[in-house]
């Protein structure tokens, strides 16, 4: 028979229960979390297959480690951190073909930059792109292509360059606002 | 396969049993080890003067950082065998302020007997012996702690691997203490605590591979 579980019921309370036996607590948390997973995943990749891929293997690393929860620690920054893991290991491969010479699609990155600045609403090509990361200086522009296509965290960039996580809150802030003039310039000239 | 039809799958499945609080993992561990190393100083012998040694309030801190530094990494470890480190990111930081505790208690009564003469002349005495045993008194609780570990989600591999052999050597190192009667300072650092650094380089190693989530 199925359960009706109340609305305010949460993802914490549902894994308790799910861990005790609970299937239909089980399934009601599939049911939560793959809107919110197919929202996360959506914003960094642009091609609809490729994102419903990418949820399922999350979907999957969250049903093989649901061992690893503790019920009594908040469900979404575990579901979360496995679901960053799981994409970062997506566009890891995505960017080890490309450097092998294979076929990847220049959408992905187009998509990934307009996200948060909202600079290529009309241009989303390759060559676009070049334009506008030309105005950005060396460390700038790696910078944004780790974070913004490559999917890298604050935090891991900062490592890989060797900077403090500000600087590079602070120095991708500035690349986003040279990003958005050049963008706007361009505009005006065509 | 499309979503629907795999989250049914996982949900037929059902969910893991889940694994014990890292405390309670800890602690069987480091039951398990401390009746390992009390079999083996039994069996081996302590050196002659350990009452004495224990009355020396350098020595009973040395041993309490040790134990400390040994039980906080392998929390750390256990921790760290959950994708979301069971949300402590800091207690992996942890151990170190036991390594700076041990290391003011070992060696703050000696400074002056620490230089480039004593470390180099400790290193001319060849005392490979001392590794070999602290490998061999790790060994099997290391072994031991990275299976427990392996049986998590591991993300930040190279940590949890640092963390486990960090714990298990520094248990190690501390039936050391309890059976070799050299308390030179020059020596510890040579023999014991740079030894210890590399085997946690080669735990580290080894983590990223072993303890990878795949």
């Amino acid at each position: 028979m199925q359960r009706i579980f109340n609305d305010n019921i949460t993802l914490e309370h549902l894994m308790r229960l799910a861990q005790q036996g609970d299937r239909q607590a089980y399934a009601r948390i599939f049911q939560e979390i793959t809107p919110l997973l197919r929202s996360f995943v959506g914003k960094k990749l642009s091609r609809r297959e490729d994102a419903e891929d990418v949820v399922q293997e999350i979907l999957i690393s969250i049903h093989n480690a649901s061992h690893t929860y503790d019920t009594d620690r908040p469900f979404k920054t575990w579901m979360f951190t496995i679901a960053r893991y799981r994409l970062s290991d997506h566009l890891r491969i995505i960017y080890s073909k490309r450097k092998k010479g294979a076929d990847v699609s220049i959408d992905d990155e187009a998509y990934q930059l307009s996200n948060d600045e909202n600079v290529t609403k009309i241009y989303e090509n390759r060559e676009y792109l070049s334009k506008i990361m030309r105005s950005l200086s060396r460390k700038q522009r790696k910078i944004v292509t780790m974070m913004k296509i490559e999917g890298y965290s604050v935090q891991e960039t900062a490592h890989a360059m060797n900077m403090s996580e500000s600087a590079v809150k602070v120095s991708a802030h500035r690349a986003y606002k040279i990003l958005a003039l050049k963008a706007s310039e361009i505009v005006e000239e065509e | 396969m499309d979503t629907e039809q795999l989250i049914q799958n996982m949900i037929d499945d059902g969910p893991r049993k889940p694994l014990p609080h890292p405390m309670k993992q800890t602690m069987f561990w480091v039951i398990g080890t401390v009746l390992f190393l009390a079999t083996l100083s039994g069996y081996l012998g302590l050196r002659g003067d350990i009452a004495e040694k224990f009355s020396e309030p350098s020595y009973f801190i040395e041993i309490l950082s040790l134990f400390g530094l040994g039980v906080s990494s392998a929390l750390a470890a256990f921790c760290l065998s959950r994708p979301d480190g069971h949300q402590m990111p800091w207690l992996k930081f942890v151990p170190f302020g036991f390594v700076v505790a041990w290391a003011i208690a070992a060696f703050s009564g000696s400074t002056a007997e620490i230089n480039m003469v004593g470390l180099f002349h400790a290193m001319t005495l060849g005392r490979f012996d001392c590794i070999w045993h602290i490998l061999l008194f790790s060994l099997l609780p290391g072994l031991a702690l990275f299976l427990i570990v392996r049986k998590g989600a591991t993300i930040q591999c190279c940590w949890a691997g640092t963390m486990a052999t960090l714990s298990a050597t520094s248990f190690g190192y501390s039936l050391m203490r309890f059976l070799e009667q050299n308390d030179n300072p020059a020596h510890l650092i040579v023999w014991h605590a740079l030894p210890i650094v590399l085997i946690c380089m080669v735990g580290m190693v080894i983590g990223k591979f072993a303890l990878k989530w795949r």
